[in-house]
């Protein structure tokens, strides 16, 4: 999915999508929501990792344009100083609530709570 | 999408609904296209989608006396509101853009095109606020034409149920507390469904101690203060739901309630500056909701 997505610069700049739809890319499950995370899982180039919410702390996320900080704070999250030309990753957060998401695609970083969800989807 | 995150799930989980999904991201990537702020020169015909869409939001413009109107490009772009410094307007320029907007400056005389009246100023169309909406069905009607039985496609709040989660049960979508953006206000249970909400928590700045959010209203150019702080609409399709949130915003809680309640098929719940949270008849019977 990704590479369909690296293909379009336009796609990349204007609109940040993350499917979660089947096992392959992200948790095999409906996106829950709604309640406060306990954990993030951070997915990079590099692998996945997993970081509490619970501890306040900042962690350097690497992409290939270079490195973030993953800044946790008060059982929220949100991207910090990203290399990448628009911000957009920065401007998602902070996020808290389990199935919530950042994503910043042209660094290939995205950062999902997760946590006991009650609901499908919040509107917001 | 348009700035915000968009979502897909998508039943039963197989590589066909991760390749729907797919499919269904390049469609709202067609129609985010026409979203964006765009100058009409009079006389013009606009056909086709951009049509649609505008129609949708002229609909709701006319039912709401203007409390949506997408003929505020100019406006909004004096905000800056999709800039990454949004700023307070000169009042001058604010008026004199004022002047050249107005939803009635655009005819639907023919089906399926709109054109501008006579030799006037262009009109400059910011379609942000039913645009996403029209993204979100043209994204369901992609994985459906695509043998995805079930599915939510959420873009940024934005969203759509379709079918039903494994098991045959309906789902449960969050309404966000506009004090709280950690908590619900409440929980709608749905089957198929779109909701939408518009509130001034979503995109505001300060300015000198003054709070600005994005939501205007037409009638000033100024950020709409109606009493009420979000409202969720629950409707057939999502354009509709999505115009219809920001209308019912602007109108605020009395004016807002009764276009909701006169719209067939639509539902909604305001929820005040106090924190009150009202709904339309058809909540809590058609459409039950547990309030947080």
């Amino acid at each position: 999915m990704r590479s369909e997505i690296n293909t379009r610069p336009k796609f990349m700049d204007a609109m940040l999508f993350v499917a979660l739809v089947t096992l392959t890319a992200f948790a095999p499950r409906l996106l829950p929501a709604g309640s406060a995370g306990s954990t993030l899982t951070v997915r990079t180039t590099g692998g996945v990792v997993t970081v509490s919410l619970a501890k306040d702390a900042v962690h350097p996320v690497d992409g290939p344009l270079g490195q973030a900080r993953l800044v946790v704070a008060d059982g929220r999250a949100h991207l910090q100083n990203a290399p990448c030309p628009l911000k957009i990753c920065e401007g998602m957060g902070p996020v808290g609530m389990a199935g919530e998401v950042i994503v910043c695609l042209p660094n290939r970083i995205a950062v999902r709570v997760d946590g006991k969800g009650e609901v499908d989807a919040v509107s917001r | 999408m348009m700035g915000t995150l968009a979502d897909v799930v998508a039943y039963p989980e197989s590589e066909t609904a991760r390749q729907a999904s797919v499919g269904g991201f390049g469609r709202m990537d067609e129609v985010e296209g026409l979203a964006h702020r765009q100058r009409v020169d009079a006389p013009a015909s606009l056909k086709g989608e951009l049509a649609a869409i505008l129609g949708t939001g002229l609909e709701v413009s006319r039912a709401s006396s203007g409390a949506f109107d997408p003929t505020l490009g100019e406006v909004i772009a004096l905000w800056g509101f999709d800039s990454e410094k949004p700023h307070l307007p000169e009042p001058d320029d604010l008026s004199d853009a004022l002047g050249r907007a107005g939803y009635r400056r655009l005819d639907p005389a023919v089906p399926g095109s709109v054109s501008p009246f006579g030799n006037s100023p262009p009109i400059w169309l910011d379609l942000g606020g039913v645009a996403k909406g029209y993204a979100v069905d043209e994204a369901v009607k992609s994985l459906r034409g695509r043998g995805v039985s079930g599915g939510i496609v959420n873009a940024g709040g934005d969203l759509r149920t379709f079918g039903s989660k494994p098991g045959g049960k309906p789902w449960k979508i969050g309404v966000q507390d506009p004090d709280h953006p950690q908590e619900l206000a409440g929980v709608l249970t749905l089957r198929e469904a779109a909701v939408a909400t518009s509130g001034d928590y979503q995109r505001y700045f300060e300015e000198g101690g003054v709070r600005y959010h994005h939501i205007l209203d037409p009638a000033t150019g100024y950020p709409a203060r109606s009493g009420l702080r979000g409202t969720t609409v629950i409707a057939p399709d999502c354009a509709l739901a999505d115009a219809l949130a920001t209308a019912a915003f602007v109108l605020g809680p009395e004016k807002g309630l009764k276009l909701l309640e006169e719209w067939d098929g639509v539902e909604g719940v305001l929820i005040t500056d106090g924190g009150e949270i009202l709904t339309t008849s058809g909540i809590g019977k058609s459409i039950p909701f547990e309030k947080r």
